[in-house]
């Protein structure tokens, strides 16, 4: 029954991400300013959501294991770090190509590009301290704590990315694009698309992780019964 | 033009990183999966050893 | 209370004996100082804000020395078994070691900045007041942060070296108001100008202080 209910899943996001690449290809009006490269867009966009959420999660889930000190909330912490550092990198890969042919500059210190980049470093972070930890709990304590305050620094990350470079291109902003509601509907269509994948991941890196975390502690209890 | 080959290469790279990423995933609990097999042996053995 | 002064007075008192963290940090100050005079072209001035990011990359660089070794100082010996064993709250043991921090951080700002206005001209020189808040904000910002991990790295089989690497990231946004609002200081701006700016780095000081009272508690516990 619930092998059923996963792949049912499975087939429902599957159909989503069609109908999502359809409406940004076909149904959404090409923009006049930009042309065909303002598709990026979509998923551009979508992808910096998944990556908020995954942070957010982290950061609920560090304060939940904190509190609870269940190994469950360590688990579900680095599996939306993970999530999250894959698709904030992919939010600065597609920012740059975007950013190419319309601004003709790999890169400006657009304030939300540089937080997306600064975010990155802290995430990655995160996963350099958890490879220099041997001890289960301890490690979930302080990759806790650095996911607690990696978020919160969040917000003074975005306001001082604003003072990152006062002479900057005047770049088109996303925000003063006026969109057609094809693009609106095209917009929630993949947002839609990609917050059903983020729950997906997330679920299946949380189950694979707890089991890996189990087969581990048994191995070792094992060890220590056959000397 | 130019514009379009932007366009492809940053999907590509979407579909790209999705893909690699479900894909380590997908390989990360197949490793698993034979892990919890080499110990479900184990375990047999033992017990028909013990008794 | 009195817990907060004993671990401030043993560690200032420690650090006066041997003064090996204020010594680095100034050393290794000087030493940024003039190897970042590198990438200056020959007889040129200097803008105020390339003044601002040379004087801040310095300090900042260099008192990662001296921020990395408040824990594992206490970790070598056992020693932190023994605070956290005495009647010391984990809270005043936080407070005692960011005020140290402070402290040492300030110490070697005393050297480090002088010697940025002899090398490169005095011209930033306009207002000591201000210059002395801005310093004295930022070093409250990265005391907070850097206290909270080193007790962290202090626990991890990388120590020291780890410690840049987790920092650097989370104190950016600080860096980068503390750079502007020292550039807008060397050109002589009003203080208006940059006041809201000023409020930031004290909410920044504020939050990461709570949070180090709040979280130091499980990292030390481990």
């Amino acid at each position: 029954m619930l092998i059923k209910k996963d792949q049912m899943v499975l087939i429902v996001a599957a159909l989503l991400f069609g109908v999502a690449i359809y409406t940004v290809f076909v149904y959404a009006p090409t923009e006049l300013v930009m042309g065909p490269i303002q598709k990026i867009f979509y998923f551009h966009l979508s992808s910096a959501l998944v990556a908020f959420l995954s942070f957010f999660t982290a950061f609920v889930s560090g304060i939940l294991y904190l509190i609870r000190k269940d190994l469950k909330w360590d688990v579900i912490g680095v599996a939306s770090v993970e999530i999250g550092l894959v698709f904030t990198t992919l939010v600065l890969i597609t920012g740059v190509l975007w950013g190419r042919p319309v601004w003709n500059t790999w890169w400006t210190w657009d304030p939300r590009l540089t937080t997306s980049l600064i975010l990155w470093f802290i995430y990655a972070s995160y996963f350099i301290l958890r490879s220099s930890v041997e001890r289960q709990d301890t490690r979930a304590v302080f990759c806790a704590v650095l996911a607690i305050v990696g978020f919160v620094d969040v917000p003074i990350v975005f306001l001082s990315a604003r003072l990152w470079r006062t002479i900057h291109p005047v770049v088109i902003r996303a925000g003063s694009i006026d969109m057609a509601p094809e693009m609106v509907t095209t917009l929630l269509v993949s947002l839609g698309t990609f917050t059903l994948l983020w729950a997906l991941l997330l679920y299946q890196r949380t189950r694979t992780l707890t089991l890996a975390c189990r087969v581990q502690n048994f191995e070792r209890q094992l060890d220590g019964e056959v000397l | 033009m130019s514009s379009e080959l932007f366009l492809i290469a940053g999907y590509m790279v979407i579909w790209g990183g999705i893909f690699g990423y479900v894909f380590y995933a997908a390989r990360q609990q197949h490793l698993l999966a034979a892990r919890v097999q080499v110990l479900e042996e184990l375990i047999k053995e033992m017990e028909h050893r013990n008794g | 209370m009195s817990g907060f002064w004993l671990i401030l007075q043993k560690d200032l008192y420690a650090e006066f004996r041997r003064p090996e963290s204020v010594i680095g940090m100034v050393f290794f100050g000087f030493l940024l100082l003039v190897i970042l005079n590198l990438a200056i072209p020959l007889g040129s001035e200097i803008s105020p804000e390339t003044g601002a990011g040379i004087l801040w990359v310095t300090i900042t660089v260099s008192s990662i020395l001296g921020l990395s070794r408040t824990m594992s100082r206490e970790r070598e010996n056992r020693c932190m078994d023994g605070l956290l064993l005495s009647p010391v709250s984990v809270e005043a043991l936080f407070a005692a070691k960011m005020a140290v921090n402070v402290v040492l951080v300030l110490l070697a700002e005393c050297s480090i900045i002088p010697l940025f206005f002899i090398l490169y001209g005095d011209g930033f020189f306009t207002s000591l007041p201000m210059l002395v808040l801005v310093v004295v904000l930022a070093n409250v910002g990265f005391a907070a942060i850097g206290t909270l991990f080193s007790a962290i790295t202090a626990g991890t089989s990388r120590n020291e070296a780890l410690l840049p690497l987790l920092f650097y990231p989370l104190v950016i946004p600080l860096i980068s108001i503390t750079v502007k609002v020292t550039s807008m200081i060397f050109q002589g701006a009003a203080v208006a100008d940059y006041s809201s700016w000023l409020y930031v780095m004290i909410a920044y000081g504020c939050i990461f202080t709570g949070l180090g009272f709040l979280l130091l508690d499980h990292v030390v516990g481990e």
